[in-house]
């Protein structure tokens, strides 16, 4: 591999820092990011993971981090949030007066600005020491950012909400969230991605501790505005007897890169990471997905879903590692697409990494089109083409969203998945 | 004498440069019910997926005139949203497409062909369930997805129930007997009996006798070569179980 110097980006990086509200107190975090990027290339073609994602065009421009007033939250938002608590990030900067705390006991929200280093030095923030040049600039540029904690043995039962909207030609944004839950505590979140349509970027990172006998349900719903780029990595750490329940949904968005680590370190796990992007025009969805069995007796299930038509591109990097004492793993991994158009672009691989001897793993992928004979049948019933394409793009995307717990957010995804189609 | 309900001129069609259909002739008028049978490999299926609409037919010359138009220039949901229904010999399995959203879709699609508002929820499920009956399906189908998993009889009594959905002016039943038992063979029978009217016509594709011994029909035709070669009444169809297709190639 070519060996580019960073300073080829700095243009790219210099705006992005140059921003000075960023919130104080994490030196530590910041200058190991700021060194990362002395000597980590942003990556290209020729990186491995990033063979499919072509970012040169965005480190190009310059993207400045700057606070805006009077943001709008989408209808179709408000609605699916309904009463529950929401936080509310604008730009990348926590809005309060948008925002509704949660009112449940048991769970807390603590800005970054009223917490130190120390206080979030239990998060794992990687994976395999795996730092990309994105997740350094993230830890050097975040502005702001929560951490949630549910208390031991709490179920929490109204999901809590993060929106992100990004507003402004050539914004960027960068955050890092944290999520706690204690021993045999459930929390669900939803965070919501949406912005207007000029070119922006922005750069997340979340970290979940899940304690022994919790459960976690954490959704992504991408509806990110038609040029905007956006950059995440998710990673989790879970212990034994506990439960991870990830979705990612992608509509909207030019570029979405999202990197997922989850680390199972106890026994008796369930892990179950689900994703579906539907895609139109240039739009490219990549996902980089890591599942590490470090602990035996755990089951994990990953399901992905993609539709592409016109130029899009889906890209699906999956990986199972069963390590040499993680006997009776169930690990299943599955990424199917459909294509719609003769440019459209699926890339899937499916891997496993098995050290153990006594477990039960699959992995598959398939790329294909649209069965013509249900077509054919659904027409010949009176049904239109759109309708009937809509039908069967909803059918096909239906198992990477039956792990989603609360229903309204579900019945988005579904209108989503029809209204997405309707365009193609 | 009314007009033909459809009216099949002159038809020639083929598929990846095989000629299937070479000349076909038929009008059918409201309330008749016809019968086509003949050998395999004749043009039977392929007359009934050009009717429908299938695209990788090519249809070189003729014309097909239902209702006044010429249908050969609608897309399959048109033709469907006209009254033109196809029984499939292969009904397809949709997985994850209830059978009562596939309905309700096809049903208010052909409603807004119309112009006419879509079916009430509570109206809609009442006529599932009416019609249902009729192929004694009852509920047995409403969640399921579109065929999946569904025997052979199944499958067909499903088609069945989808034709009485629709109420089309016009059916194709093709081979719709074909892997059923008597039993079977008999509530599909019915069900055609109980829809069939003074005003709509049916056009049944079979191997066998057997059926027509349930649904009588008013004339047999018998298809040869991409052509109809004899027309008798249903006592054709005795005849051709008796001495075969041979006497007439």
């Amino acid at each position: 591999m070519s060996v580019i110097a960073p300073i080829k980006n700095k243009k790219f990086m210099d705006a992005i820092l140059a921003n000075s509200e960023f919130v104080s107190g994490f030196d530590q975090l910041r200058s190991k990011g700021n060194k990362g990027l002395e000597s980590t290339p942003f990556p290209t073609l020729r990186h491995e993971y990033w063979k499919y994602t072509k970012v040169s065009g965005l480190l190009n421009k310059e993207f400045t981090i700057n606070k805006i007033v009077n943001p709008v939250i989408s209808e179709e938002t408000l609605a699916m949030m309904g009463d529950n608590p929401r936080l509310i990030f604008v730009n990348g900067f926590l809005n309060l007066d948008l925002s509704i705390l949660p009112t449940e006991s048991g769970i807390s929200v603590t800005g970054l600005s009223d917490l130190s280093e120390n206080d979030l030095a239990k998060f794992p923030v990687d994976w395999e020491n795996e730092q990309e040049a994105f997740t350094l600039l993230n830890e050097a540029s975040f502005t702001d950012g929560i951490h949630v904690s549910v208390a031991k043995n709490t179920k929490i039962e109204a999901p809590l909400f993060i929106v992100h909207i990004q507003n402004g030609d050539k914004t960027g944004s960068a955050n890092r969230n944290y999520f706690e839950l204690a021993t045999g505590s459930e929390a669900t979140f939803i965070t919501v991605f949406e912005g207007d349509q000029e070119i922006s970027f922005s750069n997340q990172f979340s970290s979940y501790l899940v304690a022994d006998n919790a459960v976690l349900n954490a959704f992504d719903y991408h509806q990110n505005g038609d040029l905007s780029n956006l950059v995440s990595v998710a990673i989790a750490h879970q212990y034994a007897n506990s439960h991870i329940n990830l979705g990612s949904y992608i509509f909207g968005g030019k570029m979405l890169r999202k990197n997922i680590y989850v680390s199972v370190l106890g026994t008796n796990c369930e892990t179950t990471i689900n994703g579906a992007y539907i895609l139109n025009d240039k739009q490219t969805a990549d996902f980089r997905v890591i599942v590490d069995h470090k602990a035996a007796h755990c089951n994990s299930n990953q399901t992905f879903k993609g539709v592409m038509s016109d130029k899009a591109s889906g890209v699906f990097n999956g990986k199972i590692y069963v390590r040499k004492d993680s006997q009776l793993i169930n690990a299943f991994q599955t990424n199917r697409n459909i294509l719609l158009s003769d440019d459209a672009n699926a890339y899937s691989r499916p891997q496993l990494e098995i050290y153990a001897d006594d477990v039960k793993c699959s992995h598959g992928s398939t790329i294909g089109q649209l069965d013509e004979d249900a077509l054919f049948y659904m027409m010949a019933r009176g049904i239109r083409r759109l309708e009937a394409e809509k039908m069967l793009v909803s059918a096909f995307v239906a198992d990477a969203i039956a792990n989603v717990n609360y229903e309204p957010f579900q019945e988005v995804i579904m209108e989503s998945i029809a209204s997405k189609s309707a365009k193609f | 004498m009314s007009t033909p309900i459809i009216s099949i001129k002159n038809l020639h069609a083929e598929v990846e440069g095989h000629k299937i259909l070479k000349g076909f002739n038929l009008d059918i008028y409201p309330g008749e019910i016809h019968a086509i049978m003949g050998p395999n490999g004749t043009g039977k299926s392929t007359l009934a997926a050009v009717i429908a609409g299938k695209d990788e037919y090519e249809v070189t010359e003729g014309e097909v005139i239902f209702n006044g138009k010429n249908i050969l220039e609608l897309d399959p949901n048109e033709r469907a949203a006209e009254g033109v229904f196809l029984a499939f010999q292969y009904p397809i399995e949709i997985p994850g497409v209830s059978n009562t959203n596939f309905m309700k879709a096809a049903v208010n699609n052909i409603r807004e062909y119309h112009g006419k508002d879509p079916l009430k929820a509570k109206d809609f499920l009442k006529l599932m369930k009416e019609k249902q009956e009729l192929v004694e399906l009852k509920g047995r189908l409403a969640n399921r997805s579109v065929n999946e998993g569904f025997s052979g009889g199944e499958k067909k009594r499903n088609e069945i129930f989808q034709m009485a959905m629709l109420d089309p002016k016009f059916a194709i039943l093709d081979e719709t007997d074909s892997g059923l038992d008597i039993d079977a063979l008999k509530i599909v029978a019915n069900g055609v009996n109980q829809l069939h009217t003074k005003e709509n016509s049916f056009l049944i594709i079979t191997h066998y006798q057997r059926l027509l011994d349930h649904i009588i029909p008013d004339f047999v035709h018998v298809m040869y070569d991409g052509k109809i070669v004899k027309t008798g009444n249903k006592d054709l169809a005795l005849e051709l179980e008796e001495k075969g297709y041979d006497w007439l190639k």
